[in-house]
């Protein structure tokens, strides 16, 4: 379908119009520009955007300055994580045929006792799945789920549809009516998606909450957040967007980043691209480059370097924790599979545990990751997990 | 090593035609954001495909191309999105503009790396008076030299631009021969 356009013509006339403005052209050269200049209304335009230079001595141009090394940096990251997703599969079907020729070997072996240890007792606890409850401006509240579409309009006859696990407001900028304001929530084990009126698109993790106007107006684009959500916001200078999430307000201007507000008194902000303005009430706040992630709360912010595939794994339905505590994992999965953490022990001492994995799995075999590191053992009764010491 | 020379050739080539690819990809789809995410795909694509970075005509092609491409692709995903909301007629994108728009960009990009290619000071009085506008005693002042010198770094690097423009464009025309 695409025809690819011939190249030697602009780089020829790039050329020409060099010789030009370094004062070097020959006649053939300037006869062969005014040709193409003269060729057509396009042409025309073109060649008069560049002479505006002359007034500058063509000493300014409208590329941007970058930082370079951030850029070359994000550029070198891309190109490793695309490695990795490479050498993943590769190594995922080289470990299913180890496994399959292990099952083998055990199968004629009949072992004598089972290998129990790495098995994690109790009944079986399914992942997270994809709903949510919308809390309207008149009260009313709408379960959703994947399962079930349907379309309707709201009060001030904004359209929304709800599709597929896809929540969205479709702009209308006629209507003259007052935006009203709905609450969008994930319960514990629950996740959506929400598309506002302005086209930005979110990502509601579970245990979380999303305050929005259900149709922009006036000159800024505002929303309130509880737990975590990651934003791909609709460029549009004329109106920033904010996100208000515990004291901490992040100004966007048209980016997309990850906000982690599970704590009360912590804000994670993490930049993936673009550029946002992070703030604590009242503050001027900082701007993060693409990359960095601010730590806000109490009046306090700090910014650090981050490790983007661990902050947005979630929306890639993955768990990726590093180098993390182990209660920190066992938070992360009590959100996810809507389960209770009970302690049988002190595993204040259980860090440095890695895990990397779909969290489209069952609970169990998360667990039996985990003890393979020998951190601790789980039982499983119900929706409660137990964590109990290794030895 | 191998690894480190290819790498550093390659983030050369990425100093090089960075700005300018986003430029290029700005210029069809108007989103600063998206056209950066763009540029730096494209930059990745080249690493995996080249085994060295030395041919400027074929690192230059693929460069274009591909932004082009990916470009093109946004729009079509985007304009469905739309067509389906709000059943707006798809138009084509003309070639004419892809075609003038790769000028644009080439014509800037060398013109930034003459400049950049200049001594630190003339290199600074150049941006200074013509990027930033500011008069000769404003830069003297901040860069704690004489105005007289300032004068003579402003002559010095508009000259030395022209040359370097010129060797450019020589340079260039040789890989037509």
């Amino acid at each position: 379908m695409m025809s690819q356009p011939p190249l030697e013509l602009p780089f020829r006339i790039a050329a020409l119009v060099k010789n030009y403005i370094a004062g070097n052209i020959t006649p053939d050269e300037q006869a062969e520009l005014d040709a193409w200049i003269n060729l057509s209304e396009k042409n025309r335009e073109l060649w008069a955007e560049i002479s505006q230079g002359a007034t500058n001595e063509w000493t300014s141009t409208p590329l941007h300055n970058y930082n370079m090394e951030n850029v070359i940096g994000s550029i070198h990251h891309k190109i490793k994580k695309n490695k990795q997703r490479r050498t993943f599969i590769y190594l995922s079907a080289a470990a299913a045929i180890l496994i399959m020729i292990a099952a083998g070997l055990q199968y004629l072996k009949a072992p004598k006792e089972p290998a129990m240890e790495y098995v994690v007792i109790g009944n079986e606890v399914p992942p997270g799945t994809t709903k949510a409850r919308l809390v309207m401006a008149n009260g009313h509240t709408i379960g959703l789920d994947k399962a079930r579409d349907s379309s309707f309009t709201e009060g001030n006859g904004v359209q929304v549809q709800q599709q597929q696990g896809v929540l969205s407001y479709l702009a209308k900028n006629n209507t003259k009516e007052m935006p009203t304001y709905n609450t969008l929530i994930t319960p514990k084990g629950g996740e959506y998606k929400l598309v506002l009126g302005d086209g930005t698109v979110v990502w509601l993790n579970a245990a979380s909450s999303i305050r929005f106007p259900n149709r922009f107006s006036g000159n800024q684009r505002e929303v309130q957040l509880t737990g975590e959500a990651y934003f791909e916001v609709t460029h549009d200078p004329k109106r920033p967007f904010i996100v208000a999430v515990n004291g901490t307000e992040v100004q966007v201007l048209g980016t997309a980043f990850d906000i982690r507000a599970y704590q009360p008194a912590i804000t994670y902000t993490t930049l993936i691209n673009g550029a946002v303005r992070v703030a604590s009430k009242g503050s001027k706040g900082q701007v993060l480059q693409p990359g960095q992630m601010a730590r806000s709360g109490n009046g306090g912010l700090s910014i650090t370097n981050a490790d983007i595939e661990q902050v947005t794994a979630w929306k890639n339905k993955q768990i990726i924790l590093r180098d993390a505590d182990l209660r920190e994992i066992m938070e992360e999965l009590s959100r996810w599979y809507n389960v209770d953490v009970v302690y049988a022990g002190d595993f204040n001492t259980a860090t440095g545990v890695t895990i990397e994995i779909s969290r489209d799995v069952p609970l169990k075999k998360i667990l039996e990751m985990i003890m393979l590191t020998k951190s601790a053992k789980f039982r499983i009764d119900g929706d409660v997990v137990t964590v109990l010491p290794f030895r | 090593m191998f690894g480190t020379a290819r790498t550093s050739e390659f983030n050369t080539v990425v100093k090089h035609y960075y700005p300018a690819i986003v430029f290029f990809a700005e210029k069809i789809i108007d989103n600063h954001a998206v056209a950066q995410e763009i540029a730096q795909d494209v930059f990745v694509k080249l690493w995996e495909k080249e085994q060295n970075f030395d041919n400027d005509t074929s690192i230059r092609n693929f460069l274009y191309l591909s932004a082009r491409n990916r470009c093109l692709n946004y729009i079509r995903d985007t304009r469905r999105k739309q067509q389906r909301e709000e059943s707006i007629p798809l138009a084509p994108i003309p070639e004419d503009d892809i075609t003038n728009n790769i000028i644009l960009a080439e014509v800037w990009r060398e013109i930034e790396l003459a400049i950049n290619t200049l001594p630190e000071q003339c290199k600074k009085v150049i941006k200074m008076t013509f990027q930033e506008g500011k008069s000769t005693d404003e830069i003297a002042n901040q860069l704690n030299i004489t105005e007289s010198t300032v004068r003579n770094q402003k002559a010095r690097g508009l000259s030395l631009l022209k040359k370097s423009l010129s060797d450019k464009a020589f340079t260039f025309l040789l890989l037509f021969i």
